[in-house]
């Protein structure tokens, strides 16, 4: 019993909210009002060339702080990548798997699918778990053609996602793959898969709250 | 009372669509409005518009666009940071706005017919997908819709794909006939037009990119 309660508490759901009706992936909200101002150039027209210079001096600094500090993880999508950098320097060049695209549509539930993107994005890591155990989500069992059982323990499969998974909300993680030779392509159910070597590194690299930016 | 033939009915919007796709660009066809003056001062005035409303994209978790007139590229970036860069080949505007300051979000893009997975019984689940979507499944020309009232037009150089370059005017012109006659139910006419050429791999990698909601800026981001 305490067994399973030790492998339930590093169970994870990996992907397991993706049937939010999600039309294109499961984007956070974005928090920040869309700049809709307006105002163009001119409103200090009359200002040296110093005190512009100075001013955009300002103005790089007030960016560069928004950057992200310490390590952060880039995803890129389209060419199924991830990279850890730290300001401009990349620590770490991965091959990785990211979401197919693909469509399943529920078995006899009309209007009722998961859509299987890799959300895009600014996120951030939420969790950090050794040996995770995946609790299959229903459409592991439906798309294998079987019903989906009501016993959670029948849903827990260990090994299959590597030493590591890092979640990063929603149910998405970063986690390692069986299948290596599907690394580089887009195949995933929305989580992104590493080769264990990668894994282990953006393991050691990230902490909670580390910025995972994917586009 | 004038009588509608299907025919007739085909050949106008047809007539005015070719009318568009050839006279827009001699009516109202040029660069992108550069700040007033190509003095120092303005390119850094300009430069420093761009900033500031780039802190404000850049304070909140998302992607967002930066179309950098000077540098001729168009960023993809998180937080300042730049994350992936597309090469631009020209960029020109139609329309007779003089200014594309502020940040814009898209309201429409492309759509991608995504592949149905189909249950099979005993599959695995790292078994590879029959058809994954892939870059080369993206469009090389296209519309994308921003709100407030701007569509950019992303098609190929003339010369190199003048087939699919024909095709991307043939469809801007459809899109603005089908404004200004009301034909799409709630969409205004854009009140400023980008044409931004790419090559169909830039284009396709920008038509991957894009989500929806995604704020662009537009601006001449490179001071001297």
């Amino acid at each position: 019993m305490a067994h399973l309660a030790r492998t339930m508490a590093a169970a994870i759901a990996c992907a397991g909210s993706l049937a939010l009706a999600a039309s294109h992936g499961g984007e956070l909200p974005e928090t920040g009002p869309p700049s809709a101002s307006r105002d163009l150039p001119g409103k200090r027209s009359g200002e040296s060339l110093d005190a512009l210079r100075a001013r955009q001096a300002t103005l790089k600094r007030q960016l560069a702080q928004l950057a992200p500090k310490g390590h952060y993880i880039v995803v890129d999508t389209a060419r199924n990548k991830l990279l850890v950098k730290r300001r401009d320097d990349t620590i770490l060049d991965a091959v990785a798997s990211t979401g197919s695209g693909t469509i399943l549509d529920a078995p006899g539930k009309p209007g009722t699918r998961w859509v299987f993107d890799t959300p895009r994005g600014e996120f951030k890591v939420q969790s950090r778990l050794t040996n995770p155990v995946w609790v299959k989500p229903d459409w592991a069992f439906l798309e294998e053609g079987l019903g989906v059982p009501t016993d959670p323990a029948q849903r827990l499969e260990p090994g299959t996602l590597g030493d590591y998974a890092l979640g990063f909300g929603k149910g998405y993680f970063i986690h390692g793959t069986l299948y290596r030779r599907l690394l580089g392509k887009n195949v995933t159910h929305g989580c992104i898969r590493l080769s264990d070597e990668d894994l282990r590194a953006v393991y050691r690299l990230s902490k909670i709250g580390t910025s995972v930016m994917i586009f | 009372m004038i009588r509608r033939t299907p025919l007739s009915g085909r050949i106008l919007p047809a007539f005015l669509t070719l009318s568009l796709m050839l006279g827009a660009p001699l009516q109202a066809s040029g660069p992108v409005p550069q700040p007033a003056g190509n003095d120092e001062r303005s390119l850094v005035r300009e430069a420093n518009r761009v900033l500031e409303e780039e802190i404000k994209l850049a304070a909140a978790a998302q992607i967002y666009l930066l179309l950098d007139l000077s540098a001729r590229s168009l960023r993809i970036k998180g937080r300042g940071i730049e994350l992936h860069r597309i090469e631009v080949v020209s960029c020109d505007a139609a329309g007779n706005e003089e200014s594309w300051g502020g940040a814009y979000r898209l309201k429409a893009r492309p759509v991608v017919e995504r592949p149905k997975v189909q249950p099979v019984p005993g599959k695995e689940q790292n078994q590879e997908p029959a058809e994954p979507i892939n870059l080369n499944d993206m469009p090389a020309e296209y519309l994308l819709q921003f709100d407030p009232g701007l569509l950019v037009n992303v098609g190929p150089p003339v010369g190199e794909h003048p087939w699919l370059w024909a095709k991307n005017r043939l469809r801007e012109g459809w899109r603005r006939l089908s404004a200004w006659t009301g034909g799409t139910s709630g969409t205004q006419p854009p009140r400023r037009v980008l044409r931004l050429t790419l090559s169909p791999d830039q284009a396709r990698s920008l038509a991957w990119a894009v989500t929806d909601g995604m704020p662009l800026l537009i601006g001449s981001a490179t001071a001297p």
